[in-house]
C-alpha cells in the first residue's frame, strides 16, 4: 500500500494543508497587508492617480495601456502642427 | 530526442508551429479589421488636421481649438465599433474587482446601475468643473488672440489656463468611465475559449507527434489557473502596485507544484515554450519600427542609444565583474532591467534558451524593483521641481514595466505622461531588435565557446531559434503596413484595431498560460542556486544606476541643449 495513504492524517494531508497555508497568505496580502501599506502618503499618492485615471500599472507592453496610444496621437500631433 | 531536419521541420518543430498558429491570429486579425473602418475615417481624420494646421499657423500655442480636433482623432478606433467590441467580449480577460472576485467575470444590471448611480455625483462634478475651467481658459485664449499672440505674458497665462482645462478633461474622461460600467458575463465566453485555444494548441501538438486527447484534457486546468491570475491581476489594489498576471500565474504555478505536486495527467498541457512562442509571434505584430520617430530623435538617443550601452555594460559587468556562472541569466536580467521589464525578458529568455527558472528570477526581481521605482521616482521629481519633460523622458526610460510608467508620468501630469509613454514605447521597439542579435549571438558566439568548436552556417541556422524568424517577420509586415497607411489611419486600424482589438488579447493569454506552465514545471528549491552570493540582485541594482544616470544625462542633452525646439512644441 502506498506509504502516504498508511501515514498519520496530518501527513497525509500536509501537502494540501501547505497547499491552503500559501493560499491563505495570498488573501492576506491582497487584502490586509497591500491595502495597510498603501495608506502611506507617498504610495498613496501615486496609487490614488493610478485608481482615478483607471491607468493599468500591470501592463507588459505599450499595446496594452490607452494612455500610451493617446500619447502617441498627442505628441506626433504636436510635432507635425 | 533527435530534432526533426529538412522540411518536415515546417510540421514537426514547435517554433514552426508558433510561427503558423501566430500568423493564423493575424491574418484572422487583419480579416476582421481592415474592411471595416470606422464610417467617415478619413474625412474625419483629414478635417481635424485641416482644424490643427489652421491653429499651428495662427498662434504659437496649442490652442483649445487645437485639442478639441487631436482629441477628436483619438476618438476614431476601429475597435471602438460594434463589432470589434462584441469580438473583445469573447476573448476577454477577467474584469477590475475590488472585494467580490465573482465581479471579474460577471456583473448584473441592477449591480452596473448601483455602480453607475454611485459614481454619478462624481461624473457631474467633473463636468461641471470643466465647463467653468473651459470658460476660463476660453476668455485667456480669447485675450492673448486679441493681442495677436505677441503678448508673452498673455501667451503664459492662456497656456496655463489650456493646460487646467486639459487636466478637468482627463478627470472628467475617468469619472465618466466609472459612471458608465455595464453589465456583463464572460463565464461562458471563458469556457468558449477554452475549448478553441486548447484545439488550437491541440492540433499542434497531436502533429507534433504528441497526444491531442491528454493535451485538451489537461488544457482546461492551466487555462483556469490563467484565468485566477488574470483576476488578481485585475484585483484593484493589486493593480495599483503594478502586480499583474506573470507574478500570480508564477505563483499560483508555484504553490501548486510545490504543495501537492503538478499531478502526471497535467504535464502534457505544461508547454511553457509552445505558449511563449507563439505569444512572441503575436509580439512581433505590436513592434512597430515607424514609433522610433514618434518624438523625433532626442527620443531615439534616450531610448536606443542608452538602452543597448546599459544593455551591454551590465552584461559584460555580470560576466567579468560578478562573474555569473550562467550566462542566459546574466544576458536576461540585463535585458529586463534595461528595456522594458517582462516583457523583454520574455522575448531575451526565449531567443538565448534561459532557463524557465532564471526567466522567473527576472521577471521577479523586475517587479519588485517597478513597484519601487513607480512611486520613488515621481515623488522624488516632483520635490526636487525637475521639469515634467525631462522627469517624463527619465522615467520612461529606466522604470522597467510599461505600465508603470504610464502611472508615474500620469502622476506628474499630461506633459509628464506623453514623454514618459512615448519613451517607454520608442523602447518597446527595442525588443526585436535585441531578440534578434541575443538568438544570432547565441548561435554564433556563446554555444561555439561551450562546444569548443568551430560550426558551420548550416549548424547556426539549425540552432537558431526559428520562431524570432516570425516575431521579425511580423514586426517588418506590420510596420510597412502602419507606414503605409500613414500614421493617422493607421492609428485607427492596425494600432487600434487589429492589435489592441484582437491580437495582444490572445497575446496576453498565451503569455500568462507561460507563466503558469513555469509555475506548475518549477521546484521552488531550484531558485535558490541561481541566487547564489545575490549576484543577480548585485547586477540588477548596478545595471539600473548606471540606467538612471546615463538616461538622465543624456534626457537633459537632448531634449534641453540639443533639439530645446523640440521640448517646447511638446
Amino acid at each position: 500500500m502506498n506509504k502516504l495513504m498508511t501515514a498519520p492524517f496530518c501527513i497525509r494531508f500536509l501537502p494540501w494543508i501547505k497547499l491552503c497555508s500559501g493560499l491563505v497568505l495570498i488573501w492576506l496580502f491582497v487584502f490586509v497587508a497591500a491595502p495597510r501599506v498603501q495608506k502611506y502618503s507617498y504610495i498613496a499618492k501615486v496609487h490614488d492617480v493610478i485608481r482615478e485615471n483607471n491607468i493599468d500599472a500591470t501592463a507588459l507592453v505599450y499595446t496594452e495601456i490607452q494612455e500610451f496610444g493617446d500619447a502617441d496621437v498627442h505628441i506626433r500631433d504636436a510635432m507635425n502642427y | 530526442m533527435e530534432e526533426p531536419r529538412g522540411i518536415s521541420m515546417l510540421w514537426k518543430l514547435e517554433d514552426y508551429w508558433a510561427i503558423w498558429l501566430g500568423f493564423l491570429l493575424i491574418a484572422i486579425g487583419l480579416m476582421i479589421f481592415l474592411p471595416r473602418p470606422p464610417d467617415g475615417m478619413r474625412e474625419n481624420i483629414n478635417a481635424a488636421n485641416a482644424i490643427m494646421q489652421q491653429e499651428a499657423n495662427a498662434a504659437p500655442i496649442k490652442t483649445i481649438a487645437w485639442h478639441k480636433a487631436n482629441d477628436s482623432k483619438m476618438k476614431i478606433k476601429a475597435s471602438g465599433e460594434g463589432y470589434a467590441k462584441q469580438l473583445a467580449n469573447w476573448i476577454a480577460h477577467p474584469q477590475g474587482w475590488k472585494t467580490n472576485p465573482i465581479e471579474s467575470l460577471a456583473l448584473s444590471q441592477e449591480k452596473a446601475e448601483a455602480k453607475n448611480s454611485s459614481a454619478a455625483p462624481k461624473y457631474e462634478a467633473a463636468q461641471a468643473y470643466t465647463a467653468e475651467v473651459l470658460t476660463e481658459a476660453q476668455e485667456a485664449e480669447n485675450a492673448a488672440r486679441a493681442a495677436g499672440f505677441k503678448d508673452a505674458s498673455l501667451n503664459e497665462k492662456a497656456k496655463s489656463a489650456i493646460a487646467e482645462w486639459r487636466k478637468a478633461v482627463n478627470e472628467e474622461s475617468a469619472a465618466k468611465k466609472k459612471a458608465s460600467v455595464s453589465s456583463y458575463n464572460h463565464i461562458l465566453h471563458l469556457i468558449v475559449l477554452c475549448i478553441f485555444l486548447a484545439v488550437f494548441f491541440g492540433v499542434g501538438m497531436a502533429v507534433m507527434g504528441k497526444s491531442f486527447s491528454q493535451f485538451c484534457a489537461a488544457f482546461p486546468v492551466v487555462f483556469l489557473i490563467a484565468v485566477l491570475a488574470y483576476m488578481l491581476d485585475a484585483q484593484s489594489t493589486m493593480k495599483e502596485y503594478g502586480i499583474g498576471y506573470a507574478a500570480w500565474a508564477i505563483i499560483f504555478g508555484l504553490l501548486i507544484s510545490n504543495t501537492i505536486g503538478t499531478p502526471k495527467w497535467l504535464m502534457p498541457a505544461v508547454q511553457t515554450e509552445y505558449y511563449i512562442k507563439t505569444g512572441l509571434v503575436l509580439l512581433g505584430a505590436e513592434i512597430l519600427f515607424g514609433k522610433i520617430l514618434a518624438i523625433g530623435t532626442p527620443g531615439i538617443f534616450v531610448a536606443w542609444v542608452v538602452t543597448p550601452i546599459v544593455l551591454i555594460a551590465t552584461y559584460l559587468f555580470g560576466q567579468k565583474i560578478l562573474k555569473i556562472s550562467s550566462r542566459t541569466l546574466n544576458i536576461t536580467i540585463s535585458a529586463d532591467m534595461s528595456v522594458c521589464g517582462v516583457s523583454a525578458a520574455i522575448a531575451t529568455a526565449a531567443a538565448c534558451r534561459a532557463k524557465k527558472e532564471e526567466l522567473t528570477l527576472a521577471v521577479g526581481m523586475s517587479l519588485i524593483f517597478t513597484s519601487i521605482m513607480m512611486i520613488i521616482m515621481p515623488n522624488f521629481i516632483l520635490a526636487v521641481g525637475m521639469d515634467p519633460v525631462l522627469g517624463g523622458a527619465w522615467m520612461g526610460g529606466t522604470i522597467d514595466a510599461t505600465g508603470a510608467v504610464a502611472a508615474a508620468g500620469a502622476f506628474l501630469g499630461d506633459k509628464a505622461l506623453y514623454v514618459a509613454a512615448t519613451i517607454k514605447m520608442i523602447q518597446n521597439v527595442l525588443i526585436g531588435v535585441i531578440a534578434f542579435f541575443v538568438a544570432v549571438y547565441w548561435c554564433w558566439k556563446v554555444e561555439r565557446d561551450e562546444s569548443g568548436s568551430r560550426i558551420s552556417i548550416m549548424e547556426i541556422w539549425h540552432r537558431f531559434p526559428k520562431f524570432v524568424l516570425g516575431f521579425i517577420t511580423a514586426s517588418i509586415l506590420f510596420s510597412i503596413l502602419y507606414q503605409a497607411m500613414g500614421g493617422d489611419v493607421g492609428y485607427a486600424m492596425v494600432d487600434n484595431g487589429v492589435l489592441r482589438g484582437f491580437t495582444r488579447i490572445f497575446r496576453g493569454w498565451f503569455f500568462c498560460m507561460a507563466f503558469v506552465s513555469i509555475g506548475l514545471a518549477t521546484d521552488f528549491r531550484e531558485l535558490k542556486k541561481y541566487f547564489v552570493g545575490g549576484k543577480p540582485l548585485i547586477l540588477y541594482v548596478c545595471g539600473q544606476s548606471l540606467n538612471l544616470i546615463l538616461t538622465l544625462t543624456m534626457a537633459y542633452i537632448m531634449f534641453y541643449l540639443v533639439f530645446p525646439d523640440i521640448t517646447a512644441k511638446i
